[in-house]
C-alpha cells in the first residue's frame, strides 16, 4: 500500500494546502494518506497535562471536518486519516512515517517563511529518506 | 447629652454622604449603560461618547457629583484596568516586541518629558520641577479607546500589543518620573540626578518584583490548587489590589514609611503572571468565570472615568488658559511624534525585532490618547509644593490636552486605520457575509414558496418554478462564497472556529434546558457543563495559536 503523511502548520491556508495536497494525489498511485497534525513544544509547550488531552481531541475534531471539507470538495478517492503528536516537528514526522510505512510525505506550506519550511523539508527528508514534496498555496512563490 | 447629639449628628451627616455617593453611582451605570445603548445604534466611540455624556450630566447638579480624589483614580480605578488589560497580554507576542515596548515605554516617556517640559519652561516660563512633572504626567498614554477600536475593526494584533504593550509600561514610568519631579521641587537645594536614577531603578524593580512575588503565589498555589471558581476569582481581585497597595506602603512593612515602590508596576507584573501561568493552572471554567468577571468590572470602572473626566472638566479653566493648552497640545503631539517615528525608525534599523510597518507607527502616533493617569497625577499636585497659579495651569493643561486626544484624536481613528488599509481582514470578512446573508434570503424565500404551493396558494407548478430558480440562485451564491474563501484561507479558518464555537453554545444550551426540565440530575449537568467548557477552552488555545502563524520549533540537523 502506498501511503504519504502530510503535514502543516499555523491557521491560515491550512485548509487551502491541504486541498492542494488531495488535488496534487489524485489520479496518482496513492492508496492513504495520514494528515499528522504536531502540537509543537514552541506553541503548545505551556499546556499542562489534562488541558492537552482536550485541546489534542479538539483539534483532531477540527481537522476531521477539514478532511471531510476538502474531500468533498476535490475529486480525490482518498480517505484520510488524522494523527495528532505532540513535541518536535520532525521527529514526529520520521515517526508517523516509520510507523505508517510511508512512500512519500508532503508538507503543507500556507505560510510564506519560506527559509524554515525549505530547511524542515531537507531535515525531513535527510531522516526518512523518502521523497519529501512541498505542496500548498504558496509553493508558486 | 450635647455630645451624643454631635455624634448623632455626624452620624446621620456620614450616612447621608454615603446615600448621596451610592444615588449618584446608580445613576452613573444607569447613564452609562443609556450611552453604552445610543453609541450602537450610531456607531460612535463609546468612551468619548461617556465624556460628553459627563459633561451634560454637569447640568444635573449635585445628585451626580462623586468625590473624585486623585487616590480614589489611582488606588480604586486604576488597579483593575491594568490588571485586566495584562490578562489578556500574552507573554509570547509580548516577548516578539519586548525591545520596542520598552524603548518606546521607558525612553519615549522619559524624552517625551524632558521635551515636553522644555517648551512648558521655555514658552511659559512654568518652572522646571513642575514643568517635568506636567511632561511626565501627559507622556502616559491610555488605549482603552484606541484598542475598542482595533477589535472592532479587525486590526492585526501585533499592532495592539505594541500600542497596549507602550501603555502598560509608559503608565508606570510616568507615574515615577511624576513622583521624581515633584520631590525634586520639594527638595530644591539637594536634589541630585545620580539620586534620581537610582531611585528610578529601585522603585521600579521592587514595583516589579511585588507583583511577580504576589502573582506566583496566586498562579501556582491558589489558581493551581483551588479548584473553585469564586475562590479564584476572589482571589485575583485581591490580588490587583493587594499588589498595587503593598509595593506603594510596602515601606511600611520593613519600618522605613518612606520606602514606596510602583504600585503600577507590581499590578502589571502580577496580571502578567495570572494570566500566562495561572490560566494555564486553572480548570476551564474558572477561566471562563474570571474572563466573564473581570470583563464585567473593567467595563464598569471604565465607564466611571470616562463619565468622571466629562463631569470634572473645569470649563471655566479651560477657557481661561486657552492659549496654555492650545500650546501643550502641540508640544505633546510634537514630542509623541519623535518619539514614535524616531524611536521605531532606529529599531526598524537596528534588526532587534521585525520592522514595524509605517502604518502602525501613524497608528501609534495619533492613537496615543492620554486619559485617567494623566488626570489623576495632575490632580495630585499640592499648592503646597507648586504656586497655586502653576498647579492650576497644568491641571487645566491636562484636561485640555486629554479631552483633545479623547474628542479629535479618538473620533478620527476609525477612519486613520482605515485608510492606512490596517483594517483590510474586516472588509473581507463583511464580503463573505453578505454572500452568506444572500444564501440565507434565498433559502427563507424558497422555504416560503414550497408553504405556499403545499397551501394551494401558488399553483404548484409555478411554486416547483420558482423553487428550482431559488435554488439556481442559492448555488451561485455558494460557488461565490467557495472562491472568496479559496482567495482568503484565513476566513474559511475563522469559519471553521466560529462555526464550533456556535455549535458548543448550542450544546450547552441544550444541556442547560435537559437540566431544567429535569431529564438529567444536576451533577451530571455540572460535569457535563465542565466538558463542554474544556472543549471551549481548548477551542480558544488553538485559535489563538493558529492565529499566530508561527513556524514551530524543530531540532537542527542530526547524524541520525
Amino acid at each position: 500500500m502506498t501511503t504519504a503523511v502530510y503535514v502543516t502548520w499555523g491557521g491560515t491556508g491550512r485548509a487551502a494546502s491541504f486541498r492542494a495536497a488531495l488535488e496534487e494525489s489524485a489520479g496518482g498511485e496513492l492508496e492513504e494518506m495520514v494528515y499528522l497534525a504536531v502540537l509543537d513544544d514552541g506553541s503548545f509547550g505551556d499546556l499542562e497535562e489534562p488541558m492537552f488531552e482536550v485541546v489534542a481531541s479538539e483539534l483532531q475534531w477540527l481537522i476531521e471536518t477539514e478532511i471531510e471539507l476538502a474531500v468533498r470538495q476535490t475529486s480525490s478517492s482518498l480517505e484520510p486519516r488524522c494523527v495528532v503528536r505532540r513535541g518536535d516537528v520532525a521527529e514526529a514526522v520520521v515517526d508517523v512515517a516509520d510507523v505508517s510505512g510511508a512512500s512519500i510525505v508532503l508538507v503543507g506550506a500556507p505560510l510564506p517563511d519560506h527559509a524554515a519550511v525549505v530547511e524542515l523539508v531537507d531535515l525531513v527528508r535527510e531522516r526518512t529518506g523518502l521523497p519529501v514534496e512541498l505542496v500548498g498555496v504558496d509553493t508558486e512563490d | 447629652m450635647t455630645e451624643w447629639l454631635l455624634l448623632a449628628a455626624e452620624a446621620g451627616e456620614a450616612e447621608s454622604n454615603l446615600v448621596r455617593t451610592e444615588i449618584a453611582t446608580v445613576l452613573l451605570i444607569a447613564i452609562s449603560a443609556a450611552v453604552a445603548v445610543v453609541v450602537r445604534r450610531v456607531n460612535f466611540p463609546y468612551t468619548v461618547a461617556l465624556v460628553i455624556a459627563g459633561f451634560a450630566a454637569t447640568g444635573l447638579g449635585e445628585v451626580v457629583q462623586v468625590d473624585v480624589s486623585p487616590e480614589l483614580i489611582l488606588g480604586l480605578l486604576v488597579p483593575p484596568l491594568l490588571f485586566e488589560a495584562t490578562l489578556n497580554l500574552p507573554w509570547r507576542k509580548l516577548r516578539a516586541d519586548l525591545p520596542a515596548i520598552l524603548v518606546f515605554a521607558l525612553l519615549g516617556t522619559l524624552v517625551g518629558t524632558f521635551g515636553i517640559g522644555w517648551v512648558m519652561n521655555g514658552a511659559l516660563g512654568i518652572p522646571w520641577a513642575a514643568a517635568l512633572a506636567f511632561g511626565a504626567l501627559i507622556s502616559a498614554t491610555d488605549p482603552v479607546a484606541v484598542i475598542a477600536f482595533f477589535k472592532s475593526l479587525g486590526t492585526p494584533k501585533r499592532l495592539a500589543i505594541l500600542v497596549e504593550g507602550e501603555s502598560l509600561f509608559n503608565d508606570a514610568v510616568a507615574v515615577v518620573a511624576f513622583n521624581l519631579a515633584v520631590a525634586a521641587a520639594v527638595t530644591a537645594g539637594s536634589f541630585s540626578v545620580g539620586d534620581a536614577v537610582s531611585e528610578f531603578f529601585i522603585v521600579s524593580a521592587g514595583g516589579l518584583a511585588v507583583g511577580l512575588v504576589l502573582g506566583m503565589i496566586v498562579a501556582s498555589v491558589v489558581l493551581a490548587r483551588v479548584d473553585d471558581a469564586l475562590i479564584e476569582t476572589t482571589t485575583t481581585l485581591a490580588l490587583a489590589f493587594g499588589s498595587f497597595l503593598l509595593a506603594e506602603e510596602f515601606g511600611l512593612l520593613i519600618g522605613q514609611p518612606d520606602l514606596h515602590f510602583s504600585g503600577i508596576l507590581a499590578v502589571v507584573a502580577a496580571g502578567l503572571v495570572v494570566g500566562n501561568v495561572g490560566f494555564a493552572n486553572t480548570s476551564p471554567t474558572t477561566r471562563i468565570t474570571l474572563d466573564h468577571f473581570w470583563e464585567l468590572l473593567t467595563y464598569l470602572v471604565n465607564s466611571m472615568v470616562f463619565l468622571l473626566i466629562g463631569l470634572t472638566t473645569p470649563i471655566r479653566s479651560l477657557l481661561d488658559h486657552a492659549g496654555a493648552i492650545a500650546l501643550a497640545i502641540v508640544a505633546t503631539l510634537a514630542m509623541r511624534a519623535v518619539v514614535v517615528y524616531g524611536f521605531s525608525g532606529v529599531l526598524n534599523a537596528t534588526g532587534w525585532i521585525r520592522p514595524i510597518p509605517r502604518s502602525y507607527t501613524h497608528v501609534q502616533f495619533w492613537g496615543g490618547l492620554r486619559g485617567a493617569i494623566s488626570l489623576a497625577l495632575a490632580l495630585t499636585l499640592s499648592t503646597d509644593v507648586f504656586a497655586a497659579d502653576v498647579v492650576t495651569q497644568i491641571q487645566a493643561m491636562t484636561f485640555g490636552v486629554v479631552l483633545f486626544t479623547l474628542l479629535i484624536q479618538g473620533t478620527t481613528m476609525a477612519t486613520l486605520i482605515n485608510r492606512l488599509g490596517l483594517a483590510g481582514s474586516s472588509t473581507n470578512e463583511l464580503i463573505q457575509q453578505r454572500h452568506q446573508a444572500r444564501i440565507a434570503m434565498r433559502r427563507a424565500g424558497q422555504a416560503e414558496m414550497a408553504r405556499l404551493g403545499a397551501d394551494g396558494v401558488v399553483d404548484g407548478d409555478l411554486a416547483d418554478a420558482l423553487m428550482a430558480s431559488y435554488d439556481r440562485d442559492v448555488r451561485a451564491e455558494s460557488a461565490s462564497l467557495r472562491h472568496h474563501l479559496v482567495s482568503h484561507p484565513e476566513l474559511e479558518t475563522a469559519m471553521l472556529i466560529r462555526a464550533r464555537r456556535d455549535a458548543l453554545g448550542a450544546e450547552m444550551a441544550a444541556l442547560a434546558q435537559s437540566n431544567r426540565a429535569g431529564l438529567i440530575e444536576t451533577d451530571v449537568a455540572h460535569k457535563l457543563t465542565n466538558e463542554l467548557n474544556s472543549r471551549l477552552a481548548a477551542l480558544q488555545y488553538i485559535e489563538d495559536r493558529w492565529e499566530d502563524d508561527v513556524v514551530p520549533d524543530f531540532d537542527g540537523p542530526s547524524d541520525r
